[in-house]
């Protein structure tokens, strides 16, 4: 019971960290927006520490509720449809990267950004009838491998430093 | 922080593992590279932009024309006012939050677009 309590509120808390991590992430000046979906992905520290800390489940929960309140306070029904398309398959390719022990969290972190724009677009280009879009896929391929790479040695770092969650 | 034993789950970047991300890296750039080369052989000069809203074609004016307009709800935030001029398309102003369809640079080839993901507005050369 008091192992379920300690693991609800360790859960509360990510959710709550990844949130303000997408708002500071919202608050720094856009480096390129000529195409959209340029991001850091910051939040995807949070999913990445779960994922080796506390298991896949927990990890994919924190990102579906992040992904939903992201929506309720920020979004709309088409932005939660973009944000959802990208967290699953996102979650997804990292989950298979890291159960497959060859990547360390920077492989995992940069299959898990582009993935995440992949996702977008691939929505987009569904919900806009527009194959056109997935060009932006260039483009969005390299900027997320350089997200990556930092939010990659920024969870190593996260996941060495915190102290464990009994 | 004493217990850093117990914290066998933390993956050490290992020689291997290094490699094998920088091969993800490659992969992940070829990837981008062919899809840019792709466009770029592929670019004829457009004769027609096409507006659309969603799935549904709303206009299409030849990009030899100079015109101005507005589509959508100037009244509200879902309008974005596009530009055609001098053989280029491009958005001048948007209500949208992001601005991102503004900030993109002109498009003129066949195939290029202007997206904007908030109002649903597709500006195509074709």
């Amino acid at each position: 019971m008091k192992k379920q309590i300690r693991t609800l509120t360790t859960l509360a808390i990510a959710v709550s960290v990844a949130m303000i991590l997408s708002y500071i992430e919202f608050l720094l000046p856009p480096v390129f927006s000529a195409v959209p979906g340029i991001k850091l992905g910051l939040a995807n520290v949070v999913v990445i520490f779960l994922l080796y800390r506390l298991g896949p489940l927990h990890a994919m929960g924190v990102s579906f509720v992040r992904v939903c309140l992201s929506a309720l306070l920020f979004g709309t029904a088409l932005t939660f449809a973009y944000s959802l398309a990208g967290a699953v398959l996102s979650f997804v390719t990292m989950l298979l990267l890291k159960k497959c022990r060859l990547f360390s969290t920077v492989g995992v972190s940069i299959a898990g950004g582009v993935m995440h724009n992949l996702g977008q677009i691939l929505m987009a280009a569904v919900l806009l009838s527009t194959r056109e879009i997935l060009y932006y896929m260039a483009v969005l391929a390299v900027t997320g491998t350089l997200a990556g790479v930092f939010v990659g040695l920024l969870s190593a770092l996260v996941i060495k430093r915190v102290p464990e969650i009994k | 922080m004493s217990e850093n034993k117990n914290l066998s789950a933390a993956p050490k970047p290992r020689g291997g593992r290094v490699l094998y991300d920088l091969l993800l890296v490659a992969l992940v750039l070829l990837i981008a590279l062919s899809l840019y080369l792709v466009f770029i052989l592929a670019g004829e000069e457009g004769e027609w932009v096409v507006i659309r809203s969603g799935n549904e074609e709303i206009s299409r004016h030849p990009l030899r024309e100079d015109a101005q307009f507005t589509v959508g709800d100037e009244r509200g935030n879902a309008y974005n006012t596009v530009v055609i001029s001098g053989g280029e398309v491009r958005v001048t102003e948007a209500g949208c939050p992001d601005k991102i369809c503004k900030n993109h640079r002109p498009i003129s080839k066949s195939g290029e677009t202007i997206v904007c993901l908030p109002n649903k507005l597709v500006v195509a050369v074709e």
